[in-house]
């Protein structure tokens, strides 16, 4: 397992999305670095930009309000927003597939499940046996030649019917634990249960081999016993098929359960990111203080929760200090005139915040 | 009564069957355009040609194609089903257009195909507005959904997308609409039929009216109303067949 | 305690209908900047300006139009369009032009007259059967169905053949027939609102039932269907004109729009414009109410 062969590196990335209210500044100056196996949850409240920064690695944004101010996002070495949308597309499904929070509307409802599947794998298919020898996915392909994942050129649409695909995707269904797969791709979208379609879901990305997993509130729509379920067979999953995961995510505690890294964010801003134990036993921001102070716990019992007091930032105002600057506790007058950038202050540990250095 | 329906039913189906698939073949082909170009100008000028067709009363429609290809263009013959002369069909199916071709009397088939094309054309052109409106309004609505949006998630070119994903979806609401559809294309047919002296039954309830035959035309217009919610029903089952979630539930 | 004035803190929840004449202003500004909206209010101020002048002038036992519609002989017969008669002559030698102005106060007063009471209608029982529900309910919900299947030309023929041909007894008809949609729709929208907060405040304070649906869900419920009616008018224009071409509305040789087309179509052959002038004349009415319609629809719908 090569820790320090980077997989995603998104440098000083900046979206704004255009609105009638004006324009929001949805994700501002991102940096961050994933590597092959990892587990990294993004954690915010709803608004912080957090689902923008998966769809824009997916480079599934409507551009028309939404739109890349800067930065890059590196996948393998490559610059994906250099990219003609032609070649972009190339990367999804095979490279970076996206799995959403609805399942039920994230499946087209007048096709078998199986047949759904059977599509993800065709491009799968002829992605391996097309694979592209010159120009910008020609070098991703001479440095990671050892890895399975081929680089595609052309999609054709072949005349295969989905039976020839069969064996593959009773695989794929009984790699998500679903007990009995010949029945499950006879069905439609609706003839299954919430649990189920997320599962179906996360086998049709996987049937693709990506390298790396975007999970956009997969169990949000769920009840919380289908969620626990649903997460743990994402992290085994991971582990099984080779594939790093970023989920993204509002719950910190569910975070907690399965990630290995965990990205906070607020208001657009990345505010911390550390290493999973590390941030629940020496949390250093202090909006992630105040999240964890929101989980209820049963050591907690007698104790009212404590809420962070004051409402979300407005993204269409901006602001020259810390976003976090009026409900902080902890607020200092260079709060409120300076942003704060991230410092290191232990390997592995970044944090925006002034009570840790400029 | 029955004879008279037996022997004028079947052009009525004949018109009626063209002009369905012209109106749901314009009216997709026009409704995909407008949706995928939507607010540009081929949308706006599509809807310019439809309005013009909705907007006409369909024995206006039929007048102006009559003048446009029989009088100016001599290309299509004014009137009857079938060229004078040509022996008819034996009844196989009774629809005399579908026996000529099954029994290869290709002399029958091109004459009353050209018979046939202008009255159908009249009425598709009255009626296809409805198709492109609807279709290109579910193309619209279905394009934003969540399973479009995996589509392309999973590395799909956009025109699968919009054809093998999009475009299914938003044809269940053609295929509702089709059986009111078909009701409106056989009522005008009361108009047409007369314009063509197409022998249909349409055109038995016109001269009835004339005539001023009026229990005639009270007895007559029953059967017409028998038929058009025959017509429903069948397009409803029809319906069923074509929507999975209908089916199963 | 009036719901217009209230607020969140009252309790009685933010779905309060904008002020009436805020609206007006609103929709009037949203038809200003469509073009297509004001093309279609010209074609039906045109229309409706004829309509009313025409009618007037025979009331008062004059005309508008160049020559008498009914008189023989004004000219030589199936003239082509002229400057002395601009839509040429009929085979009776009568001035086709003056014919179609002075048809036009029969569908225009068919189509406003069938919609008004529609809407009238439409609303009174619809709200009426979305309030109280049951018996009422089912039956209209019952006789929209039936209305649904049949096409509204074949059943506006049967009544009418029952009735007797003429223009009154076609606007009878089609009045009976038309007002069904209109009452599912004021039924639709009407159940949409009765358990919105400012309803239940208002019958709280004491308002009786029926008087709080025409109070507060009359102005809601009138904007759907208003732009329903809108869009709608244009139809009972071509189902008219397809019972005048039948000859079951206006008869010869008084002059109907659809009835002037059937019986040109015959010289269509020497003087094809002859069935057109009609035929066109209806076609831009209600390309002219559906344009108005629309905008109407795209106007209203930001509300």
């Amino acid at each position: 397992m090569s820790l320090n062969r980077k997989l995603l590196t998104i440098s000083d990335l900046s979206i704004n999305y255009q609105s009638g209210q004006g324009t929001a500044l949805a994700v501002q100056n991102v940096s961050l670095n994933m590597g092959e196996n990892q587990f990294v949850a993004v954690v915010g409240e709803s608004g912080c930009g957090k689902s923008t920064l998966a769809l824009a690695i997916i480079g599934l944004l409507s551009v028309p309000p939404a739109k890349i101010e800067s930065g890059t996002i590196e996948y393998k070495s490559v610059d994906l927003l250099s990219l003609k949308e032609n070649d972009r597309r190339k990367f999804r499904g095979t490279e970076i597939a996206m799995i959403f929070q609805e399942p039920l509307t994230s499946l087209n409802p007048v096709y078998k499940v199986g047949d759904q599947i059977a599509e993800a794998v065709m491009i799968r298919e002829q992605r391996n046996e097309h694979p592209e020898s010159v120009g910008e996915i020609g070098v991703m392909q001479k440095t990671y030649s050892s890895n399975d994942h081929a680089l595609p050129s052309k999609v054709h649409l072949p005349r295969f019917s989905s039976r020839d695909r069969t064996p593959t995707i009773l695989d794929a269904l009984k790699l998500v634990r679903i007990a009995d797969p010949e029945q499950v791709i006879e069905r439609y979208p609706f003839e299954l249960s919430g649990g189920m379609r997320q599962r179906v879901m996360i086998a049709m990305a996987l049937s693709q081999k990506p390298a790396l997993l975007l999970a956009d509130e997969p169990t949000t729509a769920l009840d919380v016993t289908t969620q626990a379920q649903v997460l743990k067979l994402i992290k085994t999953l991971m582990s099984e098929v080779n594939t790093s995961v970023l989920l993204i995510t509002h719950d910190l505690a569910v975070a907690s359960q399965v990630a290995d890294r965990i990205i906070v964010m607020y208001a657009g801003d990345l505010v911390e990111d550390s290493d999973v134990y590390e941030l629940f036993s020496e949390p250093l921001h202090p909006y992630t203080k105040g999240l964890l102070s929101c989980i209820p716990s049963g050591s907690k019992k007698d104790k009212a929760l404590k809420p962070i007091p004051g409402t979300v930032f407005d993204l269409t105002k901006p602001s020259a200090g810390c976003k976090f600057a009026s409900r902080c506790s902890r607020c200092m007058d260079i709060c409120r005139a300076k942003k704060p950038v991230l410092v290191e202050t232990k390997p592995g540990h970044r944090v925006a915040c002034f009570l840790y250095g400029e | 009564m029955t004879t008279v329906i037996a022997e004028t039913l079947p052009y009525t189906i004949q018109i009626a069957f063209f002009a369905f698939v012209i109106s749901i073949l314009l009216g997709v082909t026009l409704g995909v355009i407008s949706a995928r170009y939507h607010h540009q100008i081929a949308d706006k000028s599509i809807r310019a040609f439809y309005l013009a067709g909705i907007c006409s009363p369909s024995f206006f429609a039929a007048l102006v194609l009559l003048i446009i290809f029989n009088l100016e263009l001599h290309l299509l013959p004014s009137g009857g089903a079938v060229g004078i002369g040509i022996p008819a069909p034996t009844p196989i199916t009774y629809i005399p257009i579908l026996d000529s071709l099954i029994e290869g009397n290709f002399t029958y088939f091109s004459s009353a195909l050209q018979h046939v094309i202008l009255p159908s054309l009249s009425l598709a052109f009255v009626n296809f507005g409805v198709v492109v409106r609807v279709l290109r309004s579910s193309m619209l609505d279905v394009m934003h959904s969540n399973y479009i949006r995996t589509a392309r998630a999973k590395g799909l070119d956009e025109s699968t997308v919009f054809f093998k994903h999009g475009l299914r979806n938003a044809m269940i609401s053609v295929v509702t609409l089709s059986s009111i559809l078909v009701t409106w294309l056989i009522t005008g047919t009361i108009f047409v039929e007369n314009i063509f002296a197409y022998p249909g039954i349409g055109q038995y309830v016109f001269q009835a009216l004339t005539t001023q035959d009026y229990p005639g035309v009270m007895a007559t217009t029953l059967v017409f109303a028998v038929i058009i919610v025959a017509t429903n029903l069948v397009a409803d089952i029809l319906y069923v067949a074509v929507d999975p979630q209908i089916r199963l539930s | 305690m009036s719901p217009e004035g209230a607020t969140e803190e009252d309790g009685v929840g933010a779905l309060n209908p904008p002020p009436r004449h805020e609206r007006l202003r609103v929709v009037v500004r949203a038809l200003r900047s469509n073009k297509g909206a004001l093309v279609g209010a010209s074609i039906v101020t045109i229309f409706l300006v004829t309509a009313l002048a025409v009618f007037i002038a025979g009331l008062l036992h004059t005309r508008i139009t160049p020559y008498n519609p009914i008189q023989q002989d004004v000219g030589p017969a199936l003239a082509p369009p002229s400057w002395a008669h601009l839509m040429g002559t009929d085979e009776l030698g009568r001035d086709v032009f003056s014919r179609v102005v002075a048809a036009t106060p029969n569908d225009v007063a068919v189509s406003l007259s069938v919609i008004g009471f529609s809407l009238m209608v439409g609303v009174l029982v619809g709200t009426y059967a979305a309030f109280h529900g049951g018996l009422v309910d089912e039956a209209l919900m019952r006789i929209t169905d039936i209305f649904f299947a049949i096409p509204a030309l074949v059943l506006a023929m049967a009544i009418g053949i029952a009735l007797g041909p003429g223009i009154t007894n076609m606007a009878i008809a089609l009045m009976v027939i038309w007002w069904p949609p209109y009452a599912r729709l004021a039924r639709g929208e009407a159940l949409k609102i009765a358990h919105q907060n400012y309803i239940e405040a208002a019958r709280l304070s004491g308002a009786g039932r029926f008087r709080t649906i025409l109070e507060h869900a009359l102005p809601n419920v009138s904007v759907t269907l208003m732009v329903y009616a809108s869009l709608d008018v244009g139809t009972v224009i071509l189902i008219y004109a397809g019972l005048s071409y039948l000859g079951l509305a206006v008869r010869p040789p008084y002059p109907d729009w659809g009835q002037m087309v059937s019986a040109y179509q015959d010289y269509l052959v020497s003087v094809p414009w002859l069935p057109l002038f009609p035929g066109l004349v209806l076609a831009l009415g209600v390309v002219g109410f559906s344009l108005l319609g629309d905008g109407l629809k795209d106007a209203l719908g930001g509300l």
